[in-house]
């Protein structure tokens, strides 16, 4: 526990692993312009794509701070590109505080805390579909000005409705979870043998 | 200098950070139409002023395709996709002020200077160095993609699965390596120094820049009234 401190060349590693993070959401965002349903599951498959480096940077960096670090990267970067607006460095910032106390409760070099952190930061994600519910208003006014039906508004009502906000949480914990087991997989196939962890 | 000069305009990048803030909240709580193609309107020139000619003329086709599709397009589909375009168009149409911004920030801020401005607001090396590296490692990423894929013709893999692990597998191990091999490089350029960094590019605000803060504390003021 003497050596808890991030150092330069965890650093770089979290910086690097971040990019790679990134790199994979944005890749399986590219289908989702089509329709918005893929973008409520949105959180969920790039927590599943992504959750490999995720493995491998913190079985790299067990120390405090690299998942939260890399929530907080993700998301001023999400924001400072606009694919996603503000609300995602508040999403990512909590989603990884909550990751850090899991990795803090079963210690840092558990897999159980590292899988946890993983569900919780693909939860930061949801930053990015979110404003859906806030802009409500917007679809509200919108309908009223072209005169649509009930059957319109329950519609759209069912699919931002706080039932389809919690599906989507729980969505993108389970995908970052798995996506972390599929991390252990690889990393106990390829990198312990090579002596990278 | 290194500054990225282009257009008559040069902005602090303190400034358009706090002026993408300002939009960013304020689109959240704006629902009128007219006032979203003022804000729009008055993006575009000031991308023209600070020389972003292409991301201006492509925000402003694309902003006028969306409108466009909502008023002449919509009203004739089906109500079955309807729902679903329609919030695809709204959200894309509100998010393009942000778009916008985000584009002008890339494309006429060197990561130096953004470094510089971070530390100015005090924000711990400890985000500003990692923030810095992922940046910077992007193109990389781009680069090492291809030869991964190239490697794969050669080898005829197939498969999906197979696929993807042949993909993942490299690009963790070169980035790990990459990692090792740029720490030792900057932390033989000294980047351990606990002092301040300092820059040798002038960085101060200008009229424009207290001009456009000006503006981004009225939308904030404006959002925070509309809510």
């Amino acid at each position: 526990m003497e050596n808890n401190k991030l150092k330069v060349k965890d650093l770089v590693n979290i910086g690097i692993f971040s990019a790679l993070y990134m790199a994979i959401a944005m890749v399986v965002m590219l289908p989702v312009g089509i329709t918005p349903v893929l973008w409520l599951l949105w959180p969920g498959i790039a927590g599943l794509f992504g959750g490999a480096f995720f493995t491998l940077l913190l079985a790299k960096v067990p120390k405090m701070g690299s998942a939260l670090l890399l929530a907080i990267i993700s998301g001023i970067l999400f924001f400072a590109t606009g694919e996603c607006t503000w609300v995602i460095i508040v999403t990512f910032a909590v989603a990884g505080i909550l990751g850090e106390i899991a990795r803090k409760i079963f210690g840092y070099k558990s897999f159980k805390g590292i899988a946890l952190a993983g569900g919780f930061s693909a939860i930061g994600f949801i930053g990015s579909p979110l404003p859906m519910w806030l802009f409500q208003e917007s679809y509200m006014k919108s309908i009223e000005e072209m005169g649509m039906g009930v059957e319109y508004v329950e519609g759209l009502q069912s699919m931002i409705s706080v039932g389809s906000f919690i599906g989507m949480l729980a969505v993108a914990f389970v995908g970052g979870f798995i996506g972390t087991l599929i991390g252990r997989k690889m990393l106990k196939k390829h990198f312990e043998k090579a002596g990278i962890v | 200098m290194g500054t990225m000069k282009k257009g008559i305009l040069v902005l602090d990048p303190r400034t358009k950070i706090l002026l993408l803030l300002g939009i960013n909240i304020y689109v959240f709580t704006n629902s009128y139409v007219w006032a979203e193609i003022i804000v729009m309107a008055a993006l575009i020139i000031l991308l023209l002023l600070c020389g972003v000619y292409k991301a201006a003329l492509k925000s402003a086709v694309t902003y006028i395709t969306l409108l466009a599709i909502k008023y002449f397009l919509l009203p004739f589909c089906p109500e079955i996709i309807l729902t679903s375009l329609n919030i695809v168009v709204i959200t894309f149409r509100k998010l393009l002020p942000c778009v916008t911004l985000a584009t002008l920030l890339v494309q006429t801020t060197p990561i130096r200077l953004l470094m510089h401005a971070l530390q100015r607001w005090h924000l711990p090396q400890t985000v500003i160095i990692p923030l810095a590296i992922t940046v910077r490692y992007f193109p990389t990423l781009r680069e090492e993609q291809q030869a991964i894929s190239d490697a794969m013709k050669l080898r005829n893999v197939h498969g999906v699965f197979q696929k993807l692990e042949y993909i993942y597998v490299p690009l963790m191990l070169s980035a790990s390596t990459t990692a090792d091999e740029l720490s030792q490089a900057i932390t033989a350029r000294g980047i351990d120094n606990p002092r301040p960094k300092t820059c040798a590019v002038s960085m101060r605000f200008h009229i424009q820049d207290y001009v456009l803060c000006f503006v981004a504390i009225v939308l904030l003021i404006i959002a925070f009234v509309l809510l």
